[in-house]
């Protein structure tokens, strides 16, 4: 009855004004008409970050290159498996034959390219979720759970003021250098960051009224956690987790420089990239593959994380 | 006589800090196998007589807690060792005395470049917020802290030596000034960007608040606003880095020294763990850890002497 | 109390603001005339538009607003073209000035209150050093701050919050502006505090001869202060009038809604009347009346064409048809009916 009328009266027919002095009955829906009733969260998230059109482009050229460079193994005239060193056929320039050239060894070095690319994105993204189930797990106990706080704190301390090096030092040499013990060795350092910033704000969190009702009514830790807490958390997950990829990266290539990283049969972006050093000068095309790849994976994961992150916090909504 | 009596103590705390650290170390060097004591040299040519007979003289072979023993007297009568492998024979001391003079001088420079330009970019940047110096600077930043250094490092001495013709490795006999030109430039690379991120970030942090407004009624001009308010608030966060970040530099850097062969600090460390230099390793342990300490200590301490909502009660320790 | 010519006169101000490429109209045709020597409060929940109005007088909008229409009049300039800062620096503090709602933000707190004080002083009276320090103290003696030698050097952290709400309105008048505008200035403050700031304000006022301009929510706080009150809802005056003929004889259903809500007037083991319903979302076009959907006896005519300003008494307008003679029959919400000796009861 009320939106008839209303709806009668809104149309810009020529009324006369004389007869419109009666009174509508109140619509309580009306009076709540706000703007952004069809308001969803991940709805939101995605909208902004579709916003940012420079991140978005690097997600879709490092979908593109992931993609590529499976393509690229498959097309590639050499297959990693049977390179064989030929030091008659080092330092060929890019040609058609060898599409990134050879390396000082006189093997082809789009195959490695590629292969290399793989195994650092494999490796970037195994860390990155250890990191990231390790980290919230312990961080959400840490916050959560008080009695935990000094034992977890003073874990962290310790290894926190120890140089990462030493540990990275003495676990290559320990135990050695495969690509699961890297992988494994990371996590087991990388957690930490995670965790604290979990803690920092399961602690922020942990009080609020609406958890406090949660315990009074019994709600099992757990549940508390998963459904009360975690929410809160994504933003910051989602950051750290993709900022994670370039750090890994990162640190894998300064470790392989170092000789500390993976052994040379499983070559990885930083490995080539410490085999270029001393050629580069000479042979710029050594560098330049390698460099960009690694560039496009690591900014990419940088400004999408942030990206992400920005959109995923409420206040960015409109 | 308070800011005494707070400053023994957190100096005490970082003592402990350090000892237990040095003692983790310790324990987990010995977790090597001894093999690494040996030069290759020695390795083939030693019987396992000669070995044990070596282990024993440098009493490796004491049970771990006597070792330890050892090591805590030799600390309290500030006794380093020699080093065995790195430079035989010669004074721990001196060894790392001889490289933290090279990477010190680099890392001064370093910090003074860094500290100018990156606070500069970061006022810049401010001044011109979603202008083009705002956003070289973002660029510079996103560049910098995602991109590996090694291959930024590439980048530089690319453009280093063929551009303008630098010398791509360190030298200490000739044109030692110009070698170390690159390497102080990678140094400085993400120190600049971090100095300018969180100049940005505090005077952007400034700007909006409240106070910031209240100047703006009161009629002052916005270079007014900039200098006399935002700035000197901005830094009194930034300060409390300062020491820290001054002491990190100097203490040189690994992937830069190794990249450009200087003979600093940076490589020491790896280079005394994988050869089973145990002195140097405990000794460079016990420097960072130190200097680690007074770094977060001094910075507390110019934070309270600029801010003076800060007292001297109710902080100290805990996890920070 | 409408004396001869307004000293500052806002004619059919708009102000929008562009937010993540979205239009907002804050203000929608807002008019305002501001009289010598008057106290003046502009009421309304938030998000009407109240502090946005007044910050336009001082050219203080954020930089994503702007004015897009109307005109603000002051010394016979119209100061809404203003386009640098440089125009308005001589608008701001030394004839405009300005208190905001909280004052344990809005010191700087690595200054000396004294020096905040001062700094205004130097900026526009000309005087610097020692004169101006004393002329500082001056300033904190005179808005009741006891031992102003020894406070001038301390530090904000060191003040209470009505202390600190006393050295904010010192630097407001430390350059005797004409005009004082005081942004929600009792909010954060204890009430026991308000009347004491309230108190001081008014005397000021008198002292210094100003223009004071309230902006509140409180119509506690209007009650006790305010020659005139202006209505504000969604970017618009939609009541204005001296204080008396607001509260007694009110016409906007909006004013009627907020008096309701008075706590004065709750009836003991009864609901305090709330205002239902949400302000309009700006970002679109109002239509009508903007408080309409939310008026339980809204004419049809309200959702349609927006009511012009009738007069109740040459002092008292209002924005509603409720005063066209058209208009049937309608009634006052029982509760501000017999207000008067609901009041008179209270004290």
């Amino acid at each position: 009855m009320s939106n008839e009328n209303v709806k009668t009266v809104t149309a810009e027919e020529p009324v006369n004004e004389d007869e419109l002095f009666h009174f509508v009955p109140y619509s309580a829906e009306q009076a709540e008409a706000i703007g952004y009733s069809d308001y969803s969260y991940w709805g939101s998230v995605w909208k902004n970050f579709l916003k940012n059109k420079v991140a978005v482009l690097l997600a879709i050229l490092f979908i593109a290159l992931f993609i590529f460079s499976f393509i690229a193994l498959a097309i590639g005239k050499y297959d990693f498996a049977e390179l064989k060193p030929d030091t008659t056929m080092a330092f060929i320039s890019p040609n058609s034959e060898y599409w990134f050239g050879t390396d000082n060894l006189g093997r082809d070095y789009w195959c490695q390219v590629w292969y290399a690319s793989q195994t650092s994105i494999k490796l970037a993204a195994i860390v990155a979720v250890g990191e990231c189930l390790l980290g919230v797990t312990i961080g959400l106990i840490w916050g959560y759970v008080r009695a935990a706080d000094r034992f977890f704190t003073e874990l962290y301390n310790l290894i926190n003021n120890i140089p990462t090096i030493i540990y990275m030092t003495l676990i290559a040499l320990l135990v050695g250098r495969t690509f699961t013990i890297m992988a494994v060795s990371m996590i087991l350092i990388g957690w930490l960051t995670m965790a604290r910033n979990v803690r920092n704000l399961v602690i922020m969190y942990r009080d609020r009224e609406y958890n406090l009702a949660s315990r009074c009514l019994g709600t099992p830790l757990g549940r508390i956690l998963t459904k009360n807490i975690l929410p809160y958390l994504i933003s910051v997950i989602i950051l750290r987790l993709s900022l994670s990829i370039p750090s890994t990266i990162s640190l894998e290539s300064t470790l392989s420089y170092l000789g500390l990283g993976l052994g040379d049969d499983t070559p990885s972006l930083g490995i080539l990239l410490r085999d270029a050093r001393n050629y580069f000068l000479n042979y710029p095309y050594l560098l330049i593959f390698p460099a960009v790849i690694v560039s496009i994976i690591t900014v990419t994961f940088y400004l999408v994380g942030n990206a992400f992150s920005d959109a995923a916090d409420p206040r960015n909504h409109v | 006589m308070d800011m005494l009596k707070y400053s023994i103590r957190r100096l005490l705390q970082g003592l402990i800090t350090v000892l237990l650290i040095a003692t983790v170390v310790f324990l987990l060097m010995r977790m090597l196998p001894t093999d690494y004591y040996f030069t290759e040299e020695q390795q083939m040519k030693f019987t396992d007589e000669q070995k044990e007979a070596a282990l024993e003289a440098a009493g490796l072979t004491d049970p771990i807690g006597e070792q330890l023993l050892d090591f805590y007297v030799d600390l309290v009568h500030l006794d380093f060792g020699e080093s065995r492998r790195i430079q035989s024979g010669v004074a721990v001391v001196d060894v790392i005395g001889e490289k933290f003079t090279i990477s010190m001088r680099m890392g001064i420079i370093s910090l003074a470049i860094s500290l100018c330009l990156g606070v500069l970019l970061g006022i810049g940047q401010t001044i011109g917020k979603d202008h083009l110096v705002d956003h070289i600077g973002t660029a510079y930043t996103v560049f910098v802290n995602a991109v590996p250094a090694l291959v930024s490092y590439s980048l530089v001495l690319v453009i280093g030596s063929r551009v303008f013709g630098l010398p791509s490795v360190y030298s200490s006999r000739v044109n030692t000034g110009l070698s170390m030109v690159l390497p102080t430039i990678c140094i400085s690379l993400s120190s600049i960007a971090g100095y300018a991120l969180w100049t940005r970030r505090y005077m952007v942090d400034e700007i909006t608040k409240d106070y910031i407004k209240l100047a703006k009624v009161k009629g002052l001009s916005t270079s007014q606003i900039m200098v006399r308010h935002v700035l000197r608030n901005a830094f009194v966060p930034l300060a409390q880095y300062l020491p820290a970040s001054f002491l990190l530099t100097i203490s040189g850097s690994l992937l830069a020294e190794r990249f450009f062969s200087v003979p600093g600090m940076g490589p020491l460390l790896t280079d005394a763990i994988s050869r089973y230099d145990l002195n140097i390793v405990q000794t460079l342990v016990i420097l960072y850890g130190s200097l680690g300490v007074l770094g977060v200590f001094l910075g507390d301490v110019l934070m309270m002497l600029i801010d003076p909502r800060i007292s001297l009660t109710g902080k100290g320790g805990g996890a920070r | 109390m409408a004396e001869k010519t307004p000293i500052l006169s806002a004619k059919d101000v708009e102000i929008q603001f562009s937010l993540r490429g979205n239009m907002l109209k804050a203000i929608r045709k807002c008019s305002l005339d501001l009289y010598e020597g008057e106290t003046l409060a502009i009421v309304g929940e938030s998000g009407s538009g109240k502090s946005v109005f007044t910050k336009s007088f001082l050219g203080m909008l954020d930089a994503n607003g702007k004015i897009t229409g109307g005109s603000i009049t002051y010394e016979g300039v119209d100061i809404s073209k203003y386009t640098t800062e440089k125009q308005w620096r001589d608008i701001r503090g030394k004839k405009i000035a300005m208190v905001m709602q909280d004052p344990m933000t809005s010191l700087n707190p690595l200054k000396k209150v004294g020096k905040q004080i001062q700094e205004s002083i130097e900026l526009h009276r000309g005087i610097k050093g020692a004169e101006a320090k004393k002329m500082a103290i001056d300033m904190l003696a005179k808005v009741g701050i006891p031992d102003p030698e020894k406070r001038y050097n301390q530090y904000p952290h060191e003040f209470s919050g009505g202390m600190r709400q006393r050295v904010v309105i010192a630097i407001a008048v430390a350059c005797q502006p004409q005009i004082l505008i005081c942004d929600e200035p009792t909010t954060a403050l204890d009430v026991t505090i308000q009347a004491q700031i309230l108190d001081l304000i008014r005397n000021l006022k008198n002292e210094l001869n100003m223009t004071v301009v309230y902006i509140t929510h409180d119509l506690g706080v209007v009650a006790n202060v305010a020659d005139r009150i202006a209505v504000m809802y969604a970017g618009q005056i939609v009541e204005y009038g001296n204080a008396d003929e607001i509260f007694y004889d009110a016409w906007h259903p909006y004013t009627w809604a907020l008096l309701s809500a008075l706590p004065q007037l709750g009836v003991k083991g009864q609901d305090l009347p709330s205002i239902e319903g949400t302000p309009p979302n700006l970002f679109q076009e109002i239509k009508g009346d903007a408080f309409a959907p939310r008026n339980k006896q809204a004419l049809a005519i309200d959702f349609v064409k927006e009511p012009p300003f009738f007069e109740v008494s040459p002092t008292h307008k209002a924005k509603t048809w409720y005063l066209d003679p058209r208009c049937p029959a309608f009634e006052r919400p029982e509760n501000i009916r017999n207000y008067k000796e609901k009041i008179r009861q209270r004290g």
